[in-house]
């Protein structure tokens, strides 16, 4: 019940950890509800019950309250630590060993495919540790006191076995609930007290980024992080480790007996790989500095990163903030400033070329007058590159929509080209001197609405225009979106908004502040 | 009573009466709203369900049945007198709810076959039916797994969003989180295959989209001949029938077309305005 307790206390601090198997952080709270079931079937147990008759309730209790992955499991450490106490009369060190020994293996077997860095690897390590104490005659005490000591530690290490967690920087939800078990349990027989742990979390389902892993911080015991390779012939991981236990901690080996993968924290490298070289042959040694690390680390990701080249890439030209965030946010890795009175050069379409880590790209050139200098890249950037010859912003946002960063430039040209014909756009400026066109005399400063390169629409009021503009355009569309200019103000967005839905009252309207000067309203309808 | 029983979970989002119609029997899951418990289907309908999912404050959250609720059930059906079982739940990929159902069939006192069924919602119930099929023309338990499996292999299922917050928050969303970052209102086609969720198209307008599965529907038809067809929705009914519409007049070869509603759990994961189509060959 103390055990319980503390697990409720913490259930919150568990259910961030939980990104594995499923992000859906609830791990924490169906853990303890598993163990709040066991509690309500030992409270309906009459006084005086049996050892046996306690271990069965709490079997039964945790089957039938078992809630969520975890909680199942942990109804099979709880069915084969009551199915061993239950054949004996009392307790001491070596059938606590016993104890956990058969529940790490019921629970092992419920599993269909066991994954390191779960609960599982931390009850399997807890059990060895209890084995260890017990077979060295430990007492009751002490093998409880090295099973709650070695869970937390196993707990610390889960990031290094799972590799979700290390992107997510934290350690094993389900791990770390049963640690806070196992120490509850020992605080329940007395044998020490309930001990706090910093477990560094992040906020779960955040964007998944490398951040400094939790193992780091934890281990401000020693200064380096070493590791390498080491060759040889019948490597006995075991040997290995036990002895890098006496140079240092957190270590971890792993591998086959003729190469191992030797991870371990010390003060002193030279002692570990002095040994190594006894054993056999290194390579890839590689040693860090954990204090120095974490501030070059931010660096040294961002390094890493450009150093990956993705197959596909996207450049576009638009000017504003909204616009270029909402190309940003559908794939575009790059938006060169510039539009209608200020085109890119060649040069500076080839710079943004060379910025996207990718081994191919894609332009969006967004404007008639842009199109030329992005053909002209293709031959001179320094990777294949293609061009989806759109006329306007809204031609790139459906052709990203249809772009597959996973398919060749070709087939991306025609299947962007293709979205971005379905968009027609009307665009809403002010005249910049006295003209005439087809929509009759044009002066100076008054409103005029453009589609397909045409002057269609003259106004004093950009609502009227929009309104005419899009009665020119809309045809059989089936949405339209509204972009927003730096120069519109909200009452007048919302003005046109209420206007154009009470006309079109089955568009799907979407509106966006793009922010774009000179044009105060950008519309696209598909 | 037949010797050998069905048995399925409430994700299969049959309903009561058509299960009692089918005689399968059906294992809930769990609806949470704060400390609030539900069981999908029994004591949280479609129509109680969506109007409480609006005004809660936190979204709830699904979990799967216990081993133990599974086991209480294939004792009550052995105690029946069925011979054996076959249980059939929706992808193990994406709840534990396989998992629970496998751990109760190794202690259960009638053989029990639990089926993964890799899919959701009307998907199941489409492979169900070729379930209790095969258990009415007379098979026993190997003829009722097979045909589950089967039918598993020849389903398809298509869906779109009002939006990925629902799938996103609730941690299923797989590799279609992609395009939950996008500022566009875009309304993503997903399929569920090979037993996660995955992105098919990126459409703007719930129109637009329901007009492109449509399409692949009657593309896939061509191929596959006549299918059965099942449209399901979450408080979505003139999306569904535009839909049902749509696959129609796409000229979709069609066998039998049904309608159904999207309960708690799923609904829980897909959220309001959710438009779904799973299809099999009619033969």
């Amino acid at each position: 019940m103390t055990a319980a307790a503390a697990l409720k206390d913490r259930r919150d601090e568990v259910n961030k950890l939980n990104v594995f198997p499923v992000p859906d952080g609830d791990t924490g709270t169906n853990m303890s509800l598993t163990m709040d079931a066991v509690v309500a079937e030992i409270a309906k147990l009459p006084a005086g019950a049996t050892f046996a008759e306690t271990g069965h309730a709490i079997t039964h209790g945790s089957l039938m309250g078992a809630r969520g992955n975890s909680g199942v499991i942990l109804s099979q450490i709880l069915r084969g630590l009551c199915e061993s106490l239950a054949e004996v009369d009392h307790m001491d060190g070596q059938t606590v060993a016993d104890a956990l020994r058969r529940s790490t293996e019921v629970a092992f077997q419920a599993v269909r495919k066991p994954v390191e860095g779960t609960m599982l690897t931390v009850l399997l390590d807890a059990s060895e540790t209890a084995a260890l104490a017990a077979d060295a005659g430990e007492d009751i005490t002490s093998v409880v006191e090295a099973v709650v000591t070695e869970a937390f530690e196993s707990v610390r290490r889960t990031p290094e076995l799972l590799p979700v967690l290390k992107e997510a920087g934290v350690v094993d939800a389900g791990g770390y609930g049963l640690a806070i078990l196992a120490e509850g349990f020992g605080a329940a027989l007395g044998h020490h007290e309930i001990r706090s742990f910093d477990v560094t979390v992040r906020e779960p389902r955040a964007a998944v980024a490398q951040t400094t892993g939790p193992e780091d911080d934890w281990d401000d015991e020693y200064l380096y992080c070493t590791e390498f390779l080491l060759f040889g012939e019948d490597l006995d991981r075991e040997a290995i480790e036990d002895y890098l236990v006496t140079v240092g901690g957190s270590q971890l080996v792993v591998g086959a007996p003729d190469q191992l993968k030797i991870h371990v924290h010390t003060d002193d490298p030279s002692q570990a790989l002095g040994y190594a070289l006894t054993l056999g042959e290194v390579a890839e040694v590689h040693v860090n500095n954990m204090r120095r690390q974490t501030a070059d680390r931010a660096h040294q990701l961002r390094a890493e990163a450009s150093v990956e080249l993705k197959e596909l890439g996207f450049v576009a030209v638009a000017a504003g903030s909204g616009l270029a965030d909402i190309l940003k946010s559908l794939g575009v890795d790059v938006v060169v400033s510039g539009g209608q009175t200020m085109n890119p050069s060649t040069a500076e379409l080839l710079e943004a070329i060379e910025q996207v880590p990718a081994k191919a790209v894609i332009i969006l050139p967004n404007n008639k007058n842009i199109i030329m200098a992005a053909n002209q890249t293709i031959g001179i950037a320094g990777k294949p590159v293609g061009v989806v010859p759109t006329t306007s912003v809204p031609e790139a946002f459906s052709a990203m929509l249809a772009a597959d960063p996973g398919g060749t430039v070709e087939d991306n040209v025609a299947e962007m080209t293709e979205a971005a014909d379905a968009v027609r756009t009307g665009e809403i400026t002010t005249a910049v001197k006295d003209s005439k066109g087809k929509v009759g005399k044009i002066t100076a400063g008054q409103v005029i609405g453009i589609a397909d390169h045409e002057i269609e629409v003259v106004g004093d009021d950009v609502a009227d225009v929009a309104a005419r503009l899009l009665d020119v355009i809309v045809q059989d569309a089936e949405t339209l979106t509204l972009l927003a200019g730096a120069d519109l103000s909200d009452e007048e967005l919302a003005r046109i908004v209420e206007t154009v839905e009470a006309a079109h009252p089955d568009l799907e309207v979407e509106i966006h502040r793009g922010e774009q000067p000179l044009y105060p309203l950008i519309m696209a309808v598909e | 009573m037949p010797r050998i029983a069905i048995v399925t979970d409430s994700t299969c989002d049959l309903g009561p009466e058509a299960l009692k119609q089918r005689d399968v029997a059906m294992v809930p899951l769990k609806v949470h709203f704060g400390d609030d418990t539900f069981c999908d289907w029994v004591d949280l309908t479609p129509a109680t369900f969506y109007p409480k999912l609006r005004a809660a404050a936190q979204l709830p959250t699904t979990s799967q049945p216990t081993p133990g609720e599974f086991a209480e059930v294939y004792k009550r059906l052995a105690d029946e007198g069925v011979e054996g079982i076959v249980s059939i739940h929706l992808s193990a990929k994406l709840s534990g709810t396989f998992e629970s159902a496998t751990m109760a069939a190794s202690t259960a006192p009638v053989p029990v076959r639990v089926v993964d069924s890799t899919f959701v919602s009307g998907a199941i119930g489409l492979i169900v039916d070729a379930a209790c099929a095969a258990r009415d023309a007379g098979g026993y338990l190997d003829a009722v797994e097979k045909a589950a499996l089967e039918a598993s292999a020849k389903t398809e299922l298509f869906f779109v969003l009002d939006t990925l917050d629902y799938l996103v928050k609730g941690g299923r969303a797989g590799r279609t989180q992609g395009m939950a970052a996008a500022l566009l209102n875009i309304k993503p086609v997903l399929q569920v295959t090979g037993g996660v969720i995955e992105p098919f198209k990126k459409s703007k307008g719930t129109n637009k989209a329901i007009r492109e599965m449509a399409e692949h529907v009657a593309e896939r038809a061509k191929k596959l001949g006549p299918l059965k067809v099942v449209v399901i929705h979450a408080v979505a009914e003139s999306l569904a029938d535009e839909l049902g519409n749509a696959i129609r007049s796409a000229g979709t070869e069609i066998a039998e077309m049904s309608y159904d509603e999207i309960g708690s759990v799923i609904g829980t994961h897909v959220g309001p305005r959710a438009v779904a189509v799973a299809y099999m060959p009619a033969k």
